[in-house]
Formats: structure tokens, sequence, C-alpha cells
């Protein structure tokens, strides 16, 4: 009977393991987390920081769910060491847990401003169902904010603020939000979004140092040019620092993320990684990539768990992500890899419409779309099939996009 | 976008997506990014406006809530 050991019940380490119980019926399965409840929709807690959605719908698995599939769930547990050569895995109450093969899947957590008083009270970090409930407390106890992080998750915190009334000002280093995917005229979209919800912006700034009270609760953030922001609550979300504490003493190669190919598989034996914390080999991209969001684990997570349970290279993980923001009167969605083109096209339709296409020798990998996503399913078709577009790209930024207007396939 | 309400034929009777508050108590709730591709296409075409989706691969079911830029719940009719 082969035992699976999988670190993280995230989507990922919970997707594996469901996978696994269907392919190996009579296969031990160990599934460890040090989060002190089983899989919740991590999407969704910051509906719960909104205000706008209550705790139940938010948790996906019950303790039963786990044990209907005898599937062992380690609760409260924190993984310290992995021994590759014997084949265990340590906890913190110095528990060895043998596996024939091993699944990484936990993700990252989110990183501290190395700046004075950053860990004052006050300031927040957004990642877990913890978290959510803290930033809701917080935020409905307060009038001022300040925001750092011109991201994907720093806008959450840009939402929470609007939804519980906070006025927010968001400092970002550069002169716009996400300026790595967007030009100005997008992000000017979503900094309006922002002000709709009556969070300001502020460019060209980032946060210095944190002021406190007598309490030790925050009460001000200095930015870079030496201005006073007074605040009562801070959203920190300036990146993730991947979980791979635990592997220090392993051969396991990793390169800001865990190195896995195609088949989840990690370079050492017996050992595969899935979700956020992997820097995988895409298959669409022909390189190795990244990416952090929920399809992305999920898939991972289940090509992980066939590779494992065949013990063979049975399924190549191809995939194009999406990751939506759903915050504003208007849509938002990124996908595939915005930020690594060599080449982009962009149209602006309107005051709350615009479109970026970002191409790799002339292939599609990559987009954000503002406002009208019609095109998204075309696009990411492209993408699939990597096909060599990017000399039509006025067919692409057609309002309504019409693959049968893109001129035949030529033989490469 | 600003729908409030739409239908699609659908080989199990029509589909609505319909706004409602999260308050609503519903079998299922998801965020547009953990839609299957063809649920999330079909998704949005609703709320664009259409009332008839050539495509009928969703999972979605009946009381589910959809989250995007509001809350939808979906019932068939
Ligand atoms: C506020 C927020 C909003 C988001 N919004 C979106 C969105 O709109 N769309 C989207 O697609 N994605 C979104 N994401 C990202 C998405 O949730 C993640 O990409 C996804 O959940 C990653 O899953 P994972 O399984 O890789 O990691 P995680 O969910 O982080 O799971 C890893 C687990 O491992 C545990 N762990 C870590 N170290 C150890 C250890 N040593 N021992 C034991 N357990 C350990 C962790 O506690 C955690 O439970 C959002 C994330 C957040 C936080």
């Amino acid at each position: 009977m082969t035992e699976y050991v999988i670190i993280g019940d995230g989507i990922s380490g919970s997707s594996a393991a469901e996978t696994i119980r269907e392919e190996d019926p009579d296969s031990s399965i160990t599934v460890i987390t040090d989060e002190g409840e089983p899989l919740y929709n991590r999407i969704l807690i910051k509906e719960h920081a909104k205000g706008k959605l209550p705790e139940a719908p938010i948790s996906i698995h019950d303790e039963e769910w786990y044990e209907e599939r005898d599937i062992e769930l380690s609760l409260n547990t924190h993984v310290v060491t992995v021994d590759t050569d014997e084949h265990v895995v340590r906890t913190h109450e110095k528990d060895d847990i043998p596996y024939d093969k091993l699944l990484i899947a936990t993700g990252g957590t989110p990183t501290q401003l190395p700046v004075e008083n950053s860990d004052a009270e006050g300031i927040h970090h957004f990642w877990t169902f913890q978290d959510a409930r803290k930033i809701r407390e917080s935020a409905e106890a307060a009038d001022d904010a300040v925001i750092v992080g011109a991201g994907l998750l720093g806008i959450d915190f840009a939402a929470v603020c609007g939804s519980q009334d906070v006025d927010g000002k968001f400092l970002m280093r550069g002169d716009r939000w996400w300026r790595y995917a967007l030009s100005a005229d997008g992000a000017e979209i979503m900094h309006e979004g922002m002000r709709g919800v009556g969070v300001e912006p502020v460019f060209d700034s980032g946060v210095s140092e944190f002021e406190v009270d007598a309490e030790g609760h925050v009460e001000a953030a200095i930015d870079a040019n030496g201005d006073r922001y007074p605040c009562d609550f801070a959203g920190v979300a300036i990146g993730l620092t991947f979980n791979t504490e635990f592997l220090r003493d392993t051969d396991i190669e990793q390169d800001n993320g865990i190195v896995v190919d195609e088949f989840m598989q990690t370079n050492v034996e017996d050992v595969y990684a899935a979700g956020d914390l992997t820097r995988f080999y895409d298959v669409l991209v022909g390189d190795q990539a990244q990416n952090g969001s929920w399809g992305s684990a999920k898939e991972q997570g289940r090509v992980a768990g066939i590779n494992m349970a065949a013990d063979d290279e049975a399924e190549v993980f191809e995939w194009v992500s999406s990751y939506s923001i759903t915050h504003f009167d208007f849509p938002f969605l990124s996908f595939g890899h915005p930020t690594i083109g060599d080449d982009y096209a962009e149209r602006r339709y309107s005051d709350t419409e615009w479109r970026r296409i970002a191409f790799i020798d002339g292939k599609v990998v990559g987009g954000v779309l503002i406002g009208d996503l019609s095109a998204q399913s075309k696009l990411k078709q492209l993408m699939r099939e990597q096909r060599v577009v990017a000399d039509q790209a006025d067919v692409l930024l057609e309002k309504q996009v019409d693959l049968d207007n893109l001129a035949p396939t030529q033989e490469q | 976008m600003n729908m409030a309400t739409s239908d699609t034929n659908h080989d199990q009777g029509s589909i609505r997506l319909r706004q409602t508050n999260a308050s609503t108590p519903a079998p299922r709730v998801r965020h547009v990014d953990q839609l299957p591709e063809e649920t999330l296409t079909t998704v949005l075409t609703l709320l664009e406006g259409e009332t008839r989706v050539a495509s009928n691969e969703h999972d979605l079911i009946e009381g589910e809530t959809i989250v995007f830029t509001d809350y939808y719940t979906v019932s068939r009719s």
C-alpha cells in the first residue's frame, strides 16, 4: 500500500488528495496543515473581510469530508523538516511521518514591510481566514486607512476600505497600479475604480516608516517623500514569501519557488510540488513560469495527484490561468502571463473598457481585459493553440473578436 | 454588464442569473475565478445580455451564488 503525504490543505493539496483517493483507492493518504481549519475558499475571504459574506459559505470541506474518503487530516500541525533520503516528514511535535510519495503544497506567507513598526497593531496582511476575520473587525472600527502594495492583493484591501466606509490612501511606488501589466490608460480605469470606493491612489510614494501610539497601535504612515498619512488601519500586500523553510536540509531545487517539470515533479525522487509556490515548466510558453491563482493551484494539485498515483509521467500540466477583480462596477480579468511578453498590443475602448495582449515570439502568452471581458475565451484559446498572431493584433483588438478574421495558420 | 437578469435556453430548461445579496442562503458560493472555463464563458455571456447561449456546458446548480461585480443567484425555470 502506497503512503502519500501532502503538506498543505489549500486548494492544491486538497485537490491532490481527492485525486489520489480516486486513482489509488487502497492507499494511505495524510494531509498536514498548520491552519486550524480544513480547506476553505481563500478567494472569498475578501468578501468576508468586506462585511458582505458570512463565514459558513466560505468553508469548502468539513472534517467529515476527509473521514469519508479515509484521508488522515492533521490540523494545527506544522512541518519542520523533511528527510528525502529516509522518506520522512517531521512535525513540530516531533512526530515522524513516513512517505512513499510526498507533495509540497504549502503556498506562501505575505511578506512584511522591512520598515519600522511594520508589525504594529492595526497593520494587516491578508492570506488566511483568521486574517480576514481580524481585518473585518479592524476595518469596521477604522476611519482612515493606508494601503501598500500596488498589485492584485493590494486592491482587495482597497475594496475592504470601500465596503467598510474607511477613507483610504493607496501608496504606490511607481506612477500606477500594477505597472508591470498595465499601461497608463488601463491603470487609470483602475484608479477611477479605487476613487469610486473612497480610496485615493498616491503615486511615487511607498511607506518608509509607521508611527504608533502609546498602546502600540498604528497611527500614521510616513512615505518615502516624508509625507505623513494618518491611519488607524493599514493593509500591506507587497508579495509572498514561499513556505519552504522546512526544506532547507534537502536538495530540492528552488529558484524563488520550487522548481518542477510539467508533471509537477521536483528534481528529487518521489517529491512533487503544486500550487502557488511552484516554478513550473509551462508547456504553453516553453519555459519555467509562475502563477498565483486558484484555478492554476487546483489543476496543479490534480495533475500532481494523477502522476503520483500513476508513479509515472501520466499527465502534463497545461493551463491558461485567470484572475479577476470584481470589486468595482466594471470587471477586470487577467489571464496567462500578462507581464512577461516581448511584445504587447493594447486599445482603449471607453472610459471603462481597455484590453492588452502580451506576446512572446508572436504567440499570445497572456493579457488583461477591463470592462468588456467578451474576448477572454478566444484569447485564451489562441494561447492554448500557440498560434503566431502578433502580426494580426488588430483583429484581436477589435471590440468583438472574430477568430475567423485571422489569416489561416501557416506551416511553421 | 448592467443586466440584472438574463435567460438562456438550455437542454434542462432555461437558466437565469439574478442579482442578489450575499445573505441569501445558497447551496454553494463561487467566485468567477473558480468556475470551469465553459461555465465562466456561459456566465459572462449571460451577463453581457445574451438570452441564448449556444453551449450547454456548464456546472451551475440551482440556487448557487456566483460572485462577480455583483452577487448573482442561478435559477432554472
Ligand atoms: C485575499 C486573497 C484573495 C485572492 N483572490 C484571488 C482571486 O480573486 N482569484 C484567484 O484566482 N486567486 C485569488 N487568490 C489566490 C489564491 O487563493 C491562491 O492562488 C490559492 O489559494 C493558492 O493555493 P495553494 O494550495 O497553492 O496555497 P495555500 O492556499 O496558501 O495553501 C497552503 C497551505 O499550506 C499551509 N502550510 C504552509 N507551510 C506549512 C508547514 N510548514 N506545515 C504545514 N502546513 C503548512 C498553509 O498554512 C496553507 O494552509 C487570493 C488569495 C488571497 C489571500
